[in-house]
């Protein structure tokens, strides 16, 4: 496979939701086909579709082992599978970001936290 | 601006997002039960929510309903306790994988003026909990998608 093709076949296999799950998964440790299978709501030969896909555009690679056949995930996918995370961190960042001009907003109002500027001595 | 930590400890099916907030517990409280300010900070820019239900007391159910030029999701749950103001737990279920059932803890933990947010989720499974980080992010991944497509669109008209 040259460079563009294998470009293509990265992002095709990364289009996909249930793919980048498995990817997720496999981020933390290898695993089977049947215990990739359990937590999706999909059967296992779907699954398996799923990993020759994965597997073509080299973002896995699967043991020798003929009964199990593990699944890992390839070292150069490693950066994307942290970038997963970094990305779900970020959506909780940026969430309390907008909590924050919330409770400023509140702060704004409330007696017990009015700046202190304002507060009249007696 | 107070950093957001996320961990996610290999080999087990939780994980914890901590954050500081310079408001005192009470307001904080106030910001994560209320609706109508739940509405304003959840969910990203590129996400419209529909919906935004909340029966704050132990049984009571909460449903998110999102929408994005993708579709429409839902988020929801039950109250299983709550401690005002300092601790709620609730069930997340993400809507497209319905039987997923995650734990959420919130803790509100007061210092002075300002308030540290913990939100401890435990996972049915490891493969569970790596499959709504990935879901999380989908969005954004998603919107990354698009650029991509805008840019790889304007290559080829620059080419023609």
């Amino acid at each position: 496979m040259n460079a563009a093709a294998r470009l293509d076949a990265t992002f095709a296999a990364l289009a996909d939701p249930t793919r980048r799950a498995i990817l997720a998964r496999l981020a933390t440790g290898e695993a089977t086909v049947t215990e990739l299978t359990a937590p999706f709501q999909l059967s296992q030969p779907a699954i398996s579709k799923h990993l020759k896909v994965l597997e073509r555009a080299g973002l896995i690679s699967r043991g020798r082992d003929a009964t199990r056949r593990p699944c890992r995930i390839e070292a150069a996918a490693l950066g994307e599978a942290s970038a997963y995370l970094e990305r779900y961190r970020r959506l909780w960042a940026e969430r309390f970001t907008r909590l924050d001009a919330v409770l400023d907003e509140l702060k704004a109002h409330d007696p017990a936290t009015r700046s202190p500027k304002k507060a009249v001595k007696r | 601006m107070n950093e957001t930590t996320l961990e996610v400890p290999p080999g087990q099916p939780t994980l914890k997002i901590t954050r500081w907030f310079d408001a005192p517990q009470h307001l904080v409280w106030k910001a994560v039960t209320t609706p109508a300010l739940v509405q304003r900070w959840w969910a990203p820019p590129c996400v419209e929510l529909l919906s935004c239900e909340m029966d704050v007391r132990v049984g009571g159910a909460w449903r998110f309903l999102t929408r994005s030029p993708q579709g429409e999701v839902g988020f929801r749950g039950e109250y299983r306790e709550i401690a005002p103001p300092h601790r709620i737990v609730q069930t997340f279920i993400f809507e497209p994988i319905p039987d997923s059932v995650a734990i959420e803890t919130m803790t509100l933990i007061a210092d002075g003026a300002r308030t540290q947010l913990v939100v401890d989720v435990v996972h049915p499974s490891v493969a569970a909990r790596d499959a709504h980080v990935a879901s999380g992010m989908e969005t954004g991944m998603r919107q990354a998608h698009a650029q991509l497509e805008a840019i790889v669109q304007e290559l080829q008209r620059a080419a023609a």
